[in-house]
């Protein structure tokens, strides 16, 4: 839609066209009214039913960070989503219960306050049911949640922590920890990048060729079919072709076609420091990225019909990295809670 | 008007062409089209575009990306897919049932719920698209 919305208001005005060299082969296209589809929100958006409070965001954040929310003791969300490595973890795909390698990768964290559904497949309907999924589950953090309860209610520096975080219901209860682990969860946002810069009128924010990979981004290339928006993703899940067997969303919606081997559009903030990537961690450079979109993809059944040979050139390609690599910011690092004893 | 008594008064001819739930009525096709072109000025549609909803009133009026939308039993609300080339898959997130499968751009659909209850519709591709459904 972006595009066509584009194409279609060809603009002959010198004004709008920013410069002769971000003119396609084929077509002239209007930069300033793209970019408008990429302006950052100025708030943060919490639910009606989850606040936002300071006691609850540091509640929460301490939650995050404590080890003890394992059944080993040894994992805290913070392991495999880790501030140091861009809310990741490095690895292609996520460590769980007694170092057993998982299926899937870790996804970042960052900008989750905008997102709509959760999870690689989708199956969690907020970030709340969101944050109590990992810790319970057996091969990740393998935590009963009557143990966890226990866990928490014994260590007396928690209740001071709770009650200030809910004072109507200051319970140390499975929805108090999921409130208070998703309300630290939407503060974590991903800083203001070269692009932005560009975004608010800088045209020496990012380069040439990032600006070429830009309009590549949003034409040629189709990325912004689904990767659209200032956070880089629609949400929207698809079978963009890796070559595995992983059903993704299709556990959950057996019987439509396009839901077989599809995942969820992840968001591009920072991508440059998030390798491996995909959703099994099976390529670790953009260029890989790149070449999987252009012509990389496996051919089935299922594959979505926004995935189709894009004929890049090798500039081009390297246009789109430059692009993709304009969207990293330089985020203060995370300090770490001195946990509750 | 409602389904109900369009089906058992056959004002006009069309078929089931689909039940995703027991208490909910899906009519696609011409049939469809030909149930919103007589009966568009009666009752609420949700249009698809931009992958987000629109509902239309019966009077015309549109509310972009609506959170809720309250009908009576068996009371007709109409889906158009008016994307360009998006397909959407609208189903009840409640119950994981489908609604519509598969909407192709430029269908019509015409669907019902004959009981009482919480109908959370969403595209299974494009989750951003949802509305909460009650039925009372």
């Amino acid at each position: 839609m972006i595009v066509r919305k584009f194409l279609k208001s060809l603009c002959f005005a010198g004004g709008l066209l920013s410069a002769v060299g971000l003119l396609t082969s084929a077509h002239a296209v209007d930069i300033q009214a793209l970019k408008e589809d990429y302006v950052r929100p100025t708030d943060i958006p919490f639910p009606d039913d989850n606040p936002y409070t300071e006691a609850k965001a540091e509640l929460g954040k301490t939650l995050y960070f404590d080890p003890r929310m394992s059944a080993s003791g040894t994992q805290s969300c913070g392991t495999c989503h880790n501030p140091s490595f861009d809310w990741e973890d490095g690895m292609a795909t996520g460590t769980g219960h007694g170092h057993e390698k998982l299926g899937r990768a870790s996804p970042t964290i960052l900008n989750l306050a905008w997102d709509e559904v959760f999870m690689w497949d989708g199956r969690a309907e907020s970030l709340e049911e969101q944050a109590l999924g990992p810790i319970q589950a057996d091969v990740e953090m393998n935590m009963p949640m009557g143990l966890l309860l226990d866990t928490l209610k014994g260590i007396e520096g928690y209740q001071p922590l709770f009650a200030a975080a809910f004072p109507e219901n200051p319970e140390i209860s499975d929805e108090n920890i999921g409130k208070a682990i998703a309300t630290f969860e939407r503060t974590v946002v991903s800083g203001e990048a070269p692009f932005d810069a560009w975004i608010k009128g800088d045209e020496t924010a990012i380069s040439d060729s990032a600006k070429r990979g830009f309009v590549l981004y949003n034409g040629k290339a189709n990325c912004a079919a689904c990767h659209a928006g200032w956070n880089f993703s629609d949400n929207s899940f698809h079978d963009i072709g890796i070559d595995d067997a992983d059903i993704g969303a299709g556990k959950f919606l057996p019987d439509v076609v396009p839901m077989q081997q599809a995942f969820k559009t992840v968001g591009l903030r920072n991508i440059d420091r998030r390798a491996p990537y995909m959703h099994n961690g099976v390529y670790t450079t953009l260029e890989e990225v790149i070449d999987h979109y252009d012509s990389g993809f496996v051919k089935r059944v299922s594959l979505s019909d926004e995935i189709k040979p894009l004929g890049l050139t090798s500039a081009e390609k390297k246009d789109l990295v430059a692009f993709l690599h304009s969207l990293t910011s330089e985020d203060a690092p995370v300090t770490l809670p001195i946990l509750p004893r | 008007m409602t389904l109900r008594q369009i089906l058992v008064g056959g004002l006009v001819a069309f078929s089931l062409s689909g039940v995703a739930l027991a208490e909910t009525r899906v009519v696609e096709g011409d049939e469809a089209k030909a149930l919103y072109d007589k009966l568009k000025l009666e009752f609420n549609t949700l249009r698809q575009s931009n992958k987000a909803f629109t509902l239309v009133a019966p009077d015309g009026t549109e509310t972009p990306k609506p959170k809720k939308l309250t009908v009576a039993p068996d009371e007709l609300i109409f889906i158009t897919n008016e994307e360009e080339k998006f397909v959407h898959n609208v189903y009840d997130r409640s119950d994981r049932s489908w609604v519509l499968k598969k909407q192709e751009p430029g269908g019509t659909a015409a669907i019902s719920f004959s009981e009482p209850g919480e109908h959370k519709l969403r595209c299974a591709i494009h989750p951003k698209m949802k509305i909460t459904v009650k039925v009372e």
